[in-house]
């Protein structure tokens, strides 16, 4: 221990014992050394005791013992560096208040008595003061006040009486001594080693400080210590240098403590000290035309600082749960390897320059089988490229969370955005229709009461009321003009749910990443157009996120799994419940108001988390109920009273329900049975994928019961209804992300530390999985893309049907063999739809008796007037779901072309038109 | 001796308190937008009626919530404000009162009711529940 001298100075009356540590490293920094030790026996309240520890410099501790007598000299046991120089310090230390002061700083004879009256409270764990700056050779007249900190100092901008502070500038701070012996000391990981500026290691001690005590950090400007600054220190270049390395050490704080808390006081700086700061230098400037170098400086500095923290190597995300006193020698120093961090964003954008020419090669005309056939081999390219750079990004030790992000974007814009680009016209029948309600609400100003086609969405408008407020607020004319952009957006929608349920439950950043990857490779279902049901997804993860996070289990007793990870998953900063009832039932009204399907499986989830006592969500159980039968009863009356005898009759047949939507492999086209298969592979290989992970995380999967009782959740909605033949997609759609996080555990199952993981293992994961997700993505493509003939419209297909619409009186009937057609979105709410594959016995008179049955079925619409279409996506899509035999779709169109009830009205190339002459031999409203 | 009391906000150092501009800024986007809607479209017009659109009111409701997880944040904020979209535009559009100027308007009052509302939490300081949540480690007296 000590070998120093240690003379107990004279205490005055205040019952707080002082200890000042003073840390040095240099002999030429003699001088001032001598004018801060000095200042310490100066003081009104003299310490009761002063440390200083030389840093691996025997002649300055040699000289320092014979200068300084009465001071407890003793040299730094640890490694070189001002962090493990002041841990040293602090156990040679006594009393109750532990301060530090700078070898080339002067304090204030006020000082300590400052310090000493600041702790007021049991809840005072430390108090600092203010450290001006005493530049030797004056203050350049460039150097902004408000970048002080560069030269260790107060910046302008802090508060000028004692108030609250999240940390302290190191020059000038004291703790409580049993605070800092119970953290542990400094992180030796960070603060500077002889003249490098590595910084930082008070911001993230003084977090600690709070987060683990709860108590709070005082700052009083009356506690004063003047600091010197060497002409050196108020160059530009040091200026540069230490605005970057602050960005960096500010990364690694932020890794450590998490991004919320290093920054929070970054964000107040940065937002409205830095611009007073610009506005006063350029008013200075006007007097003194040297000023404005300041406004530059600070502009400058801002941009260094950024720079170092954008580029700063981010350690391991599972320091996210905060690590505990004794894992601090666990935190590894960061080591630059300046090729490698360039590696992944290079490969990013390789793959996104890869889709943008692939994007000029398409031609939309060869779709044989979808887009898989159209697009080109550098499409291909691109998206391999992409996936290898993921995988071997996401096994990397250290990885930006940018980085992933990008690379998640990228991923959506690649898969998602591509028919955005490439047609000229809305994909998918279904999106017409969806704006055709949007643009009717805005021209009518109120909900139709019709009783067509459309009458499902006037029950449930929230969707749709959204969409009219955006499209009349932004004055576009018709969501037509960024429905397309459906896809992208709400897949982008979908990530920050995604993130937050995960990392509820996983702290390992592999998992985490892996799981959202996954999650966009099976989602294959193609719900994610422009829809209630896309949007109701969103809010629908939104709330199961919410009760996760912000629900408490119902089991008591918290248990700790191997990752650190509290049972049934992190917790934090629950807000009242109050408030949380209060968000809940907002978002649940919106879910009970905007979509059929959707509450159900929200109450199916709620009550499965209720039940398990995974969740006390009872609350929010009774208020899904209460809003969607609620809102059912109030305003989807009417289509529930004209639809209850199909509701009721499918009721209870989970069998038939399921079997609905499975397409007739034996009738669809060769093409379409091979699109299904990729389907069923791609669903099957997610849930395999599953089960591996739950098996190979089998002890430690009991914190994550809640994510497998979600996967399960929607399966009981399949008893209640077939919906329309596709119950079985939704029900694999609403498990997804929840099999996907167990499928990423089939990858990373144990939560272990990454940087124990040897570089071949690291290195066979990375190729098991980008080998995995490269087969998925494949499967995903052909699944999702390989009915693209059916769902992209030509242009002129358009113009035709656009025609139609604008020129058919109100009342009349459309009709066609299926319902591949922009419908409903042009004066949609005038007409009556009748498509013949959704009624079978229909249509099998039709194929007895074409011309005669249509005849008679158009002739009976409410005006008299009925028109049959022909077209382009007709033909493709009877002939890809086998909904007629082949060559019975001609044999139909040349009997209604011969018989003399109907008569041609418009044509072209894609599309042909019939009116149905009636009886009474009204006049036709024109043709081309 | 006790040491001399100093008397000091007893909340922490709340980001929220710090929060007034953008508190002000997110009351003004709702008019500042009903007000675009009164000119020709531009693509600014856009920007601000999307952009309050999606994240005013929700990002009035979060001031209520202390400080959090900026992704939980995010996806709070995007979710409640297409919330009160929805809800604010499919009551307006049931009423047969439909206008887009109409659920801008109503809009725009919620979200700065919610801030004023919000300014009022920020003086009373850290609701008590807050505090009690937190854990503690009694202190030795110095």
């Amino acid at each position: 221990m000590s070998d120093g001298v240690t003379v107990v100075m004279e205490r005055t009356d205040t019952s707080v014992a002082v200890t000042v540590i003073v840390c040095s490293y240099t002999l030429r920094r003699w001088s001032l050394l001598e004018r801060a030790i000095t200042s310490l026996e100066d003081q009104t309240v003299a310490p009761e005791r002063v440390v200083l520890v030389t840093d691996h410099c025997a002649p300055l501790e040699r000289r320092a013992r014979e200068r300084f007598p009465d001071v407890t000299v003793v040299s730094n046991t640890g490694g070189r560096g001002l962090s493990e120089a002041r841990n040293t310090g602090l156990a040679h230390a006594g009393g109750d208040v532990v301060a530090f002061l700078d070898d080339d700083a002067v304090a204030a004879p006020g000082w300590i008595a400052a310090l000493c009256a600041g702790y007021t409270g049991e809840d005072v764990l430390g108090v600092g003061g203010q450290v001006d700056p005493d530049f030797e050779a004056g203050r350049p007249p460039w150097f902004p006040p408000e970048f002080d900190w560069v030269v260790g100092c107060s910046h302008s901008g802090l508060p000028g009486a004692p108030a609250p502070v999240r940390n302290f500038v190191g020059a000038n701070m004291s703790f409580r001594r049993d605070v800092l012996d119970d953290l542990g000391g400094f992180r030796s990981e960070l603060g500077r080693v002889g003249t490098v500026p590595v910084g930082c290691e008070e911001t993230e001690l003084c977090i600690r400080a709070v987060e683990r005590n709860g108590g709070r950090l005082v700052y009083d400007p009356g506690a004063r210590v003047r600091h010197t600054v060497p002409p050196e220190r108020a160059s530009w270049s040091y200026f540069r240098r230490r605005c970057f390395s602050e960005g960096r050490s500010k990364a690694v704080v932020a890794s450590l403590r998490g991004s919320d808390r290093a920054l929070s006081d970054e964000r107040g700086y940065v937002l409205r000290t830095l611009p007073r700061g610009v506005v006063d230098a350029l008013r200075d400037a006007i007097r003194r035309p040297g000023r404005s170098g300041a406004a530059v400086a600070i502009a400058a500095g801002l941009g260094a600082t950024t720079a170092g923290y954008l580029t700063a190597p981010a350690t391991a995300a599972e320091a996210r749960p905060g690590p505990q006193p004794g894992d601090l020698a666990a935190a590894p120093a960061p080591t630059p390897r300046p090729w490698r961090a360039w590696v992944h964003p290079v490969a990013l954008l390789a793959a996104l320059l890869c889709w943008a020419s692939s994007l000029r090669a398409v031609n939309l005309a060869h779709m044989n089988l979808g887009l898989v056939s159209a697009l080109p081999t550098t499409y291909w390219l691109g998206l391999v490229l992409l996936t290898v750079s993921f995988a071997a990004l996401v096994c990397e030790r250290r990885t930006p969370r940018w980085l992933l992000v990008a690379h998640v974007v990228a991923l959506i814009a690649m898969l998602h955005a591509t028919p955005a680009v490439l047609y000229p016209t809305l994909r998918y029948a279904w999106t017409w229709k969806h704006v055709g309600v949007v643009d009717s609400l805005l021209r009518s100003g109120h909900v139709a009461t019709g009783t067509n086609e459309l009458a499902i969405y006037k029950g449930w408008p929230g969707f749709f009321a959204l969409n009219a407020v955006l499209t009349g607020g932004t004055g576009a004319g018709s969501a037509a003009s960024y429905a397309a952009w459906g896809p992208p957006i709400f897949n982008l929608l979908l990530l920050p749910p995604l993130l937050v349920i995960f990392q509820t439950f996983s702290a390992d950043r592999r998992r985490v990443w892996t799981a959202v990857w996954l999650f966009y490779l099976g989602s294959w279902v193609g719900q994610d157009y422009f829809s209630p049901q896309a949007y109701d997804f969103v809010l629908y993860l939104t709330v199961i996120a919410l009760c996760l996070r912000w629900l408490p289990a119902v089991e008591s007793r918290s248990r700790v799994d191997v990752a650190g990870i509290p049972s049934g998953g992190v917790q934090l900063d629950r807000p009242p419940r109050r408030q949380v009832l209060l968000i809940m039932a907002l978002l649940v009204l919106a879910i009970a108001s905007t979509h059929q399907l959707t509450p159900v499986a929200l109450i199916s989830a709620l009550a499965l988390l209720w039940v398990f006592r995974a969740r006390r969500c009872g609350a929010v159980l009774v208020l899904a109920i209460v809003c969607t039968v609620g809102w059912a009863a109030l305003f989807g009356r009417s289509f529930l009273d004209q639809n209850m005898h199909s509701i009721l009759a499918s009721f209870g047949q989970p069998f038939g329900n399921s079997e609905a939507g499975l397409v007739n492999a034996s009738a669809a086209s060769r093409t379409q049975a091979l699109v299904a298969q990729a389907d069923r592979f791609l669903s099957a290989a997610l849930w395999m994928l599953g089960l591996v992970g739950l098996w190979r995380r089998r002890g430690s999967v009991r914190p994550e019961l809640p994510l497998m009782l979600l996967a399960f959740a929607p399966l009981p909605i399949v008893v209640a209804n077939n919906y329309g033949g596709e119950i079985l997609f939704r029900v694999y759609m609403f498990g997804l992300p929840f099999v996907a996080f167990f499928a990423a555990a089939a990858f990373f199952p144990s939560a272990a530390r990454s940087r124990s993981v040897s570089p071949v293992r690291a290195l066979r994961t990375a190729t098991a999985l980008g080998l995995t997700c490269t087969v998925l993505l494949g499967a995903f493509v052909f699944a999702y893309y390989g009915k693209e003939q059916a769902n992209y419209f030509t242009p002129t297909q358009v113009r035709a049907t656009n025609w139609l619409y604008d020129h058919a009186p109100d009342g009349s009937l459309i009709a066609g063999i299926t319902g591949d057609l922009p419908w409903g979105y042009r004066n949609g709410d005038r007409f009556a739809f009748e498509f013949l594959d959704e009624d079978p016995p229909e249509l099998a008179r039709v194929r007895r008796d074409p011309a005669g049955e249509l005849g008679r079925l158009l002739a009976s619409s409410a005006s008299g007037r009925g028109y049959l279409v022909f077209a382009r996506s007709i033909d493709v899509d009877v002939h890809m779901r086998g909904v007629l035999n082949p060559g019975e779709l001609e044999r139909i169109e040349r009997a209604v072309a011969g018989s003399p009830t109907f008569r041609i009205l418009y044509s072209n190339r894609d599309a042909t038109v019939y009116e149905v002459v009636a009886s009474t031999a009204r006049t036709s409203t024109g043709g081309s | 001796m006790k040491p001399p009391l100093i008397l000091l906000d007893t909340s922490r150092p709340s980001r929220r308190s710090r929060s007034a501009a953008v508190a002000v800024t997110l009351a003004l986007l709702g008019w500042v937008a009903l007000a675009l809607t009164y000119l020709a479209p531009t693509a600014f017009r856009t920007f601000i009626v999307v952009t309050f659109v999606l994240i005013g009111p929700g990002a009035a409701i979060t001031g209520y919530l202390r400080e959090r997880d900026p992704v939980e944040e995010l996806m709070l904020v995007l979710a409640s404000s297409t919330a009160c979209g929805a809800l604010v535009g499919e009551a307006v559009y049931l009423a047969g009162a439909g206008s887009p100027r109409l659920v801008l308007l109503l809009l725009a009052a919620l979200t700065t009711a919610l801030v004023a509302g919000s300014r009022d939490e920020i003086r009373r300081g850290v609701p008590r529940a807050w505090k009690r949540a937190r854990p503690r480690v009694r202190m030795a007296k110095p």
